[in-house]
C-alpha cells in the first residue's frame, strides 16, 4: 500500500537506468566498429519515444490506463499514460545471425517485475532468405500491432485502441520460426510460436502467469493489403494466495443442505478459485493503405472460462493531407461471461449457522461478487484525432477519446465502482525516433 | 494547337533533366535486372535475397542526402515520414532492420565496387566496368 509510489517510480527508474546504459554500451561498441554491417559484424543503436499528457474526465476516483501494467492514478492531468522511451540494439554477426536487445522505461504499476522493462533479448538465426528461428524474449505475435505498440511513430492513433490492446499480452519468453514467401505478388508470412508470457491488472494484482503457449500466425500482403489472423492456446496459471480463505470458505457453503445458497456459492468458488484455466486466443486483423487512405480493423476473442470470454474490435480510418493525418476510429469490447448476481443468503442462513456466521458469510459473497464484476471490461470508445508528420522522424497527434463503460464493466479501470460511467480523455503526444 | 505542344517540347528539353536513379550490383553478381516490385522488396525489407536465393546487403545514402527523398518517392510513392513510420514498425518489432545507410555517395561505389552482395543506389550512372546497374527508376514529373 505505501509502496504505492516509491514502487512505480523505482521501477520507471531502473527501465530508465537499463535503457542508458544499453545506450551508452552500444555507443561506446559502435566507436570500435568500422564499416559495420558490409557483411562482417554490424551494431545498429536506434529508439523511440513519446512524450505525451492527457487530460481525463471520468468519473470521481476512476483512473485511466493504456495497458493493464499500467499504475493506478485517478488525477487529471496525466503525462504516464503514454510517456515512454525505448532503446533497441541490433548487433548482426554476418547474415545469418543476430542478437537483439530492446529496454522500455515507463511507469508501471505496483505488481510489475523489474525484468519487465526488457521488452526484447533474442537471439535470431537466418539459415537462408526465407526462414527465421528466434530464440530467447521475443513479441507474442498475435496481434496487428502488438510488435509496434509501443512504438508511437509507427502508426496513426495516440495509443492503439485500449478496448484491445489494454489487455494483452506483449513478450513470450520462448523460441518463434518464422517463414516468408512470395506467390505472384502476394507476400505471405507464417509463425509458429511456444513459450510462456504474463497477464493480469499489475495495479490490483500479482501478474497471472501464462504457460504452455502454443501458437501460429499467418499474413498475406498484396498492394497495400494486409491479412492476418493466429491462434494461439495457453494455460493461465493464477496464485490465489490471499483469496485462499475466502475460496475456502466458499466450498464449505458450496457443501450445505440450501440448494439457494449452495449452488450461487459454488458458482464464486469456482470463479474465484479458479487457478489453473485454458485459454484460447484468436486474431482476424487487416491493414489497408492505399495513396493518402489509411484503414485497419482487428476482432480478436480471448476464451478463458471462467475469468472471461471476451470479444473486442475497432476500425480506424485516416486520411493524409500533406504533412497531416485527421483520422476517426471506433472500439468496443465485450466479455460473454455472466455478471454475478449478487447474494442474498443472510436470511437462509441464520437459522442453520447462525445469524452472526450467516452476516459474515452475506458480506463475503457480496465482496466476491462485486470483485468479480467490477474486474469484467466491457466499454466502447470514439477516438478522432490528427498526426502531424512535423518533421522526418518525429510527430505531434492530438486526440480525443469517449468511453462508454457498461455497468459491471470498468475492468480497465482504477478505482472504478460497479456503475456505468462515461470519460473524456484529450491527448497531445510528440512520438519519435532516433 | 501544334506550335503550343512545340512550344512545350522545348521548355521541357531547355529545363535541365530530371536526373533518374540506378540500382547497382558488382559486375560478379548473378542478378541481371531487377523489375521494380524486386527492387520495392528489397530496399523495403520483404525480401532479403537476390532472385537465386543468395542474401543481399542493401545499402542506402544518409537521411540527410538531398535525393534521399526524392529517391523513395519514386521507388515506393512514399513521403520519407511515411517510409520511417514503416521502417520504425519493422525495426522495433525485429522483423527487420533498414538498409545500412553509408556517408555518400562515393562510400557507395566504394561498398558496391568490394562487395559482391551489395546492392545500392546512386543519383548518377557508374561508369566503371566492375559495376552494373540492374534498374533505372525515374523521378516522376513534378506534381
Amino acid at each position: 500500500m505505501f509502496d504505492q509510489t516509491s514502487g512505480p517510480f523505482r521501477r520507471c527508474a531502473r527501465g530508465l537506468l537499463a535503457a542508458v546504459a544499453l545506450t551508452a554500451w552500444a555507443v561506446a561498441a559502435q566507436g570500435q566498429e568500422g564499416e559495420g554491417g558490409a557483411g562482417g559484424p554490424g551494431l545498429r543503436v536506434s529508439g523511440f519515444g513519446t512524450l505525451g499528457l492527457s487530460h481525463v474526465q471520468a468519473p470521481q476516483g476512476w483512473g485511466f490506463r493504456r495497458e493493464l501494467t499500467q499504475s493506478a492514478s485517478d488525477k487529471p492531468w496525466r503525462h504516464d499514460v503514454d510517456t515512454r522511451l525505448g532503446v533497441q540494439a541490433n548487433y548482426s554477426l554476418g547474415s545469418q545471425f543476430e542478437l537483439v536487445a530492446q529496454v522500455i522505461a515507463r511507469k508501471r504499476a505496483t505488481h510489475a517485475e523489474d525484468g519487465d522493462s526488457l521488452e526484447w533479448a533474442y537471439v535470431a538465426y537466418r539459415p537462408n532468405a526465407d526462414w527465421t528461428l528466434r530464440a530467447g524474449r521475443v513479441n507474442v505475435d498475435a496481434f496487428l500491432m502488438a510488435d509496434y505498440r509501443n512504438v508511437g511513430y509507427g502508426f496513426t492513433a495516440a495509443r492503439p485502441p485500449v478496448e484491445l490492446y489494454a489487455m494483452l499480452p506483449t513478450t513470450l519468453d520462448g523460441v518463434d520460426l518464422a517463414r516468408s514467401w512470395f506467390q505472384g505478388d502476394a507476400q505471405w508470412r507464417a509463425k509458429l510460436m511456444v513459450g510462456s508470457t504474463q497477464i493480469g491488472d499489475f495495479a490490483t494484482g500479482d501478474p497471472g502467469r501464462v504457460r504452455d503457449v502454443v501458437g501460429a500466425m499467418v499474413s498475406r500482403e498484396e498492394a497495400g493489403l494486409l491479412v492476418r489472423a493466429s491462434a494461439s492456446r495457453a494455460r493461465i496459471r493464477l496464485d490465489l494466495g490471499s483469496t485462499q480463505p475466502a475460496v475456502d470458505a466458499l466450498t464449505q457453503l458450496g457443501g450445505l443442505p440450501i440448494p439457494a445458497v449452495a449452488a450461487q456459492a459454488q458458482l464464486l468458488r469456482d470463479r474465484l478459485g479458479a487457478s489453473v484455466i485454458p485459454a484460447t486466443f484468436l486474431e482476424l486483423g487487416l491493414r489497408y493503405e492505399q495513396g493518402d487512405w489509411q484503414w485497419s480493423a482487428e476482432v480478436v476473442r480471448i476464451k478463458a472460462v471462467p475469468l472471461v470470454r471476451q470479444t473486442s474490435a475497432y476500425a480506424t480510418v485516416g486520411h493524409r493531407i500533406g504533412e497531416w493525418t485527421p483520422f476517426v476510429g471506433y472500439s468496443r469490447t465485450r466479455d460473454a461471461m455472466p455478471v454475478l448476481a449478487t447474494p442474498d443468503w443472510q436470511a437462509a442462513l441464520t437459522p442453520v449457522i447462525g445469524p452472526a456466521a450467516a452476516a459474515q458469510s452475506q458480506a463475503l459473497g457480496a465482496l466476491v461478487t462485486a470483485s468479480v464484476n467490477q474486474a469484467r471490461v466491457q466499454q466502447s470508445g470514439w477516438s478522432l484525432g490528427a498526426r502531424w508528420d512535423f518533421h522526418a522522424q518525429a510527430a505531434l497527434k492530438l486526440q480525443w477519446d469517449r468511453f462508454r463503460i457498461d455497468a459491471d464493466g470498468p475492468g480497465l479501470w482504477t478505482g472504478a465502482n460497479g456503475q456505468a460511467g462515461r470519460a473524456h480523455v484529450a491527448t497531445a503526444v510528440v512520438d519519435f525516433i532516433f | 494547337m501544334a506550335p503550343r505542344i512545340l512550344l512545350a517540347l522545348l521548355l521541357a528539353l531547355a529545363l535541365p533533366a530530371r536526373a533518374d536513379f540506378y540500382l547497382v550490383v558488382h559486375a560478379s553478381n548473378p542478378q541481371k535486372a531487377l523489375t521494380h516490385k524486386a527492387a520495392v522488396d528489397l530496399f523495403m525489407g520483404r525480401s532479403r535475397a537476390f532472385a537465386n536465393g543468395d542474401f543481399a546487403l542493401i545499402f542506402d545514402l544518409p537521411r540527410d542526402n538531398p535525393r534521399r527523398a526524392a529517391f523513395y518517392q519514386a521507388l515506393t510513392g512514399m513521403s520519407v515520414a511515411q517510409v520511417n513510420s514503416y521502417w520504425s514498425r519493422l525495426m522495433f518489432s525485429g522483423q527487420s532492420v533498414p538498409p545500412q545507410a553509408l556517408p555518400d555517395e562515393t562510400a557507395m561505389l566504394g561498398i558496391l565496387r568490394r562487395n559482391p552482395s551489395a546492392l545500392g543506389w546512386l543519383s548518377k550512372e557508374p561508369s566503371e566496368p566492375g559495376l552494373r546497374t540492374v534498374l533505372v527508376i525515374k523521378e516522376p514529373t513534378v506534381k
